[in-house]
């Protein structure tokens, strides 16, 4: 298995439904193995990302955050939003890039047809649950 | 409904807001105004973060906001009782030297007492 659709979470834009997304990727995580502090560096780093696209206006309708399955024991999240930035991110936004950056193995930025993608990527310690 | 409830007590030693709930993107605004005008006219205001369940940049940077305000304003603000994940995600910032960090009511009140960051870096 090298990369399974799991979900998909259309959302309007609106800061107080990323909680939905938190709920989502912890429900999920958890089904997979992730430790608790995993699950809780996940949840954090998928509420950055989508925040930020809120955030920097990269949003007019949708929010999508998109779930796979990264072998047996990964996850690799997509989230993006269905317009292009226009402006410039304050400290807050640079701010929620880089923690998210912190949070999982790898996040990385995609360009599909004009349209930001962040990539956020972590697999499950060896430690398992805990 | 909000998913964030503060509280704002106030006696003699100062004033101290709790929050309780969900700090994010959604519920930053709200902390943001209620520190606004707690802090004006050079106020010294201790957050207590205790019943902080979520924090993330946008709850941050609420705090760091309201601390600026305040020391332009000529008065100072002081973050307790921060979860070691919250810490977490304030040291990946780089912003645990700037925010008063303090481990109960007592320490922040002495870190927010006049003087206190000139003494501790003579």
């Amino acid at each position: 298995m090298d990369n399974a659709f799991l979900a998909e979470l259309v959302l309007a834009p609106k800061p107080e439904l990323l909680r939905a997304a938190r709920l989502v990727i912890s429900s999920i995580a958890a089904d997979l193995g992730f430790s608790m502090d995993e699950m809780e560096d996940l949840k954090l780093a998928v509420q950055e990302a989508c925040g930020t696209r809120l955030s920097l206006g990269l949003v007019a309708d949708a929010l999508r955050v998109t779930v796979s399955q990264d072998g047996r024991s990964g996850l690799t999240i997509r989230v993006a939003g269905d317009t292009p930035g226009a402006g410039e991110p304050d400290d807050e936004a640079c701010w929620g890039t880089d923690l998210a950056r912190a949070l999982v193995d790898d996040l990385t930025v995609e360009d599909r047809a004009g349209i930001e993608v962040l990539v956020l990527s972590k697999s499950v310690s060896h430690g398992g649950q805990g | 409904m909000s998913r964030l409830t503060i509280r704002v007590d106030s006696d003699p030693s100062g004033v101290v807001l709790s929050a309780c709930g969900e700090l994010d993107v959604a519920t930053a605004p709200e902390l943001k105004a209620e520190l606004a005008g707690l802090l004006a006219d050079g106020a010294r205001v201790v957050v207590d973060l205790s019943e902080v369940t979520f924090l993330d940049s946008r709850g941050i940077g609420a705090l760091v906001g309201a601390t600026r305000g305040a020391r332009e304003a000529g008065g100072d603000l002081a973050v307790i009782a921060v979860s070691e994940s919250h810490l977490q995600s304030i040291r990946i910032l780089k912003l645990d030297d700037y925010l008063n960090i303090a481990p109960d009511l007592a320490s922040a009140r002495a870190l927010l007492a006049p003087g206190a960051h000139e003494d501790a870096t003579d």
